[in-house]
């Protein structure tokens, strides 16, 4: 949100203070000093052992490193990003949670399929500040590998709880770590966030947040750094696994002189490698790509390029001074490392088969507007949030198609909880790419026909955007999930 | 429930999941208590007697705009209403300053008003008649004229600018 002290003047001119400053950043990047060695030190890793993984989790604000200055975030165990969760299908999970924050929370198990009832992915508990609550669930011994993660899910605070920190990885390891070309990969985790702070290092209050945009933060990091360091073996393959854990910013990922070979989506290994230029993250969304080390050895930029998600037709929700949606913006640097074993793009990957006819369509129109109810609001099918309401029941063990059209002026990433689902259509076009998602963009002005599986669980969950301030001022639904 | 239809042996349900007409009385009497009346409502320039006529452009998609032409005509405007698909030209038209935009633009007068401003701020602007481009509020700041939504009030500006793309506020609201 602008704000801008009585009687000062701001100079608007064509260039504008965003792009200044980014010139500036990149500048400063070609010449810079080597930056932290290596991402992947950042994390604390919790892996299972013997079928069991147990760990204790509190959220509680701490003070963090945040582009050198310290910063007082949102933490899983005073870190940003949290700690990393590994664990195998079978295995047993077991996390004492405590509650340290001044807020009521709870744990959302992104990409998970877990019991969405009881002390697993529930997003309807509540655990006051000063609570505990033990989550306890197994893995499916089915289930696919892949990159999934936690954050809070408590509606109307999600988004202030996730951009000030709270999110981190869980990783299901599976027969995708165990193609050799993937497994000898060097192995790389991204966690993108943005952050606002003031000049004590105090998360800006929500009310000076672009809401309605979806708020984003002036400083983006990966792994709560800006521009960290990765390296990229000579001849070899570097396994890029990346999560948008931003509240609102989208990230449309390019990597100079190379192209990514991106070998799985949100719900884990598509069947084989595709090539791309270029990688579009939606909040809430993950992607895992090959970068082969077969160009000259030196450093390369990874970029985050400009993209328009609507809203105003000329501004992102950016704040003054800080609009960054012309310029590319550098997220991590890669560099050529010695040589090491020479890698081919493997060539396949896992078997996804179609999803057979639905028994059942179903229609939902995303859009902002006026409700009798409650105002102004984000709207599916014309209604806002309410916790009372079943807006959807389905039967287990179904298929259904869901047909999403987006009639506002801004996209919308639509997800659903606990289930993997697959795009059939986009605007009425077969979609080919066979490939398992929680997460779809549906672009203004867009149709997106989505086909889902319920299997396994019965319950009650949610589907929403996950511009996750358009999640709290609404845009989310209750699905009843009947045995 | 919803009206089904069964087409290629699937049920496509024509309504929204769940609203069903008694769904929505029972929404329209929770508004009961909690009514959704307006802090904007007050008419607090009475004296004003300049230009009523006023453009508004807005995007056909915009779920928003609406609200706030309907403030605007409570206080009086008689509203030219224009949807239109490039928005983005039409600001660049009128020269906005790119950080100073919102969804829709009005045009009274020469001026230009963009976004959800207090349409009384208007009034008393233009009846100083400054040598100015117009007003704006940025974004889309929950609480603003056509944005109230239930008990969310985000502090906003009301600022002036000129053809400099140079800027003052014209008035602040901290609490309202």
């Amino acid at each position: 949100m602008v704000k801008i002290n009585r009687r000062q003047f701001i100079a608007l001119g064509a260039a504008g203070v965003g792009t200044a400053l980014i010139g500036n950043w990149l500048r400063q990047d070609i010449s810079s000093q080597p930056l932290a060695s290596s991402s992947a030190n950042v994390f604390d890793v919790y892996q299972s052992s013997d079928g069991l993984l147990e760990l204790d989790i509190i959220a509680k604000e701490n003070p963090v490193n945040l582009t050198g200055r310290q910063a007082y975030l949102l933490t899983y165990n005073g870190q940003v990003p949290a700690p990393r969760l590994e664990a195998n299908p079978g295995d047993k999970i077991r996390i004492h949670f405590a509650n340290n924050l001044s807020q009521p929370t709870n744990i959302h198990y992104h990409g998970l399929h877990i019991p969405i009832m009881g002390n697993a992915d529930n997003v309807f508990l509540h655990i006051k500040p000063g609570e505990k609550l033990t989550y306890e669930f197994q893995i499916p011994s089915n289930h696919p590998a892949g990159i999934f993660w936690y954050h809070p899910h408590l509606h109307g605070l999600v988004a202030e709880q996730l951009f000030g920190g709270l999110a981190g990885l869980f990783i299901v390891r599976g027969d995708l770590d165990e193609i050799p070309e993937v497994k000898a990969a060097k192995e790389e985790f991204l966690v993108l966030q943005d952050f606002a702070v003031d000049n004590n290092g105090r998360l800006i209050n929500s009310a000076h947040m672009s809401l309605m945009m979806g708020r984003e933060g002036d400083i983006i990091t990966a792994n709560g750094q800006v521009n960290p360091s990765l390296s990229l073996p000579e001849q070899g393959l570097l396994r890029l696994r990346i999560l948008n854990a931003s509240t609102s910013r989208f990230y449309r990922l390019a990597l100079e002189d190379h192209s990514f070979y991106q070998i799985a989506t949100d719900g884990g290994a598509l069947n084989e490698p595709i090539e791309v230029n270029e990688l579009l993250l939606t909040p809430g969304q993950r992607a895992e790509v090959l970068i082969k080390g077969d160009k000259e050895p030196r450093q390369y930029r990874l970029l985050n390029l400009p993209y328009d998600r609507g809203g105003m037709g000329m501004m992102g929700g950016g704040m003054m001074g800080r609009n960054n949606r012309d310029e590319p913006i550098v997220l991590a640097t890669i560099n050529y490392e010695a040589p090491g074993q020479s890698l081919s793009i493997p060539t396949q990957l896992a078997s996804i088969t179609a999803l057979p006819e639905p028994q059942t369509v179903r229609s939902f129109e995303l859009n902002h507007g006026m409700n009798p109810a409650v105002g102004m609001a984000f709207l599916i099918n014309g209604e806002a949030y309410n916790h009372d309401r079943l807006d959807t029941q389905v039967q287990l063990d179904t298929v259904e198609d869901w047909e999403i059209t987006n009639t506002g002026m801004m996209d919308h990433p639509f997800h659903v909880h606990g289930l993997a689902f697959q795009v059939i259509s986009r605007n009425g076009q077969p979609e080919s790419l066979l490939a398992w998602r929680d997460t779809v963009l549906v672009p203004r002005g867009e149709t997106v026909r989505i086909r889902i599986p319920f299997r396994d669980f019965a319950g009650k969950t949610v589907y929403h955007c996950h511009v996750l301030d358009h999640e709290d001022l609404g845009m989310m639904g209750n699905l009843m999930i009947n045995a | 429930m919803a009206i089904a239809s069964v087409i290629g042996g699937a049920i496509y349900l024509t309504s929204a999941q769940g609203k069903s007409i008694s769904n929505n009385t029972a929404i329209a009497q929770d508004t009961n208590t909690a009514t959704l009346t307006s802090v904007w409502d007050k008419e607090t320039e009475p004296a004003y007697s300049g230009t009523t006529e006023m453009t508004v452009y807005r995007s056909p998609s915009c779920g928003c705009c609406g609200g706030w032409i309907e403030h605007a005509k409570q206080h009086g405007f008689k509203v030219k209403d224009i949807k239109t698909e490039d928005m983005a030209a039409l600001k660049q038209k009128y020269k906005l300053p790119t950080e100073l935009a919102s969804c829709h633009t009005t045009i009274i007068d020469g001026y230009v008003m963009e976004g959800h401003i207090p349409v009384d701020d208007i009034k008393r602007f233009l009846s100083e008649k400054p040598e100015l481009a117009g007003l704006t509020v940025p974004g889309m700041p929950i609480g603003t004229p056509g944005m109230e939504a239930r008990n969310i009030k985000q502090p906003f500006q009301v600022l002036s600018f000129n053809d400099r793309g140079e800027v003052e506020i014209f008035k602040e609201y901290q609490s309202y």
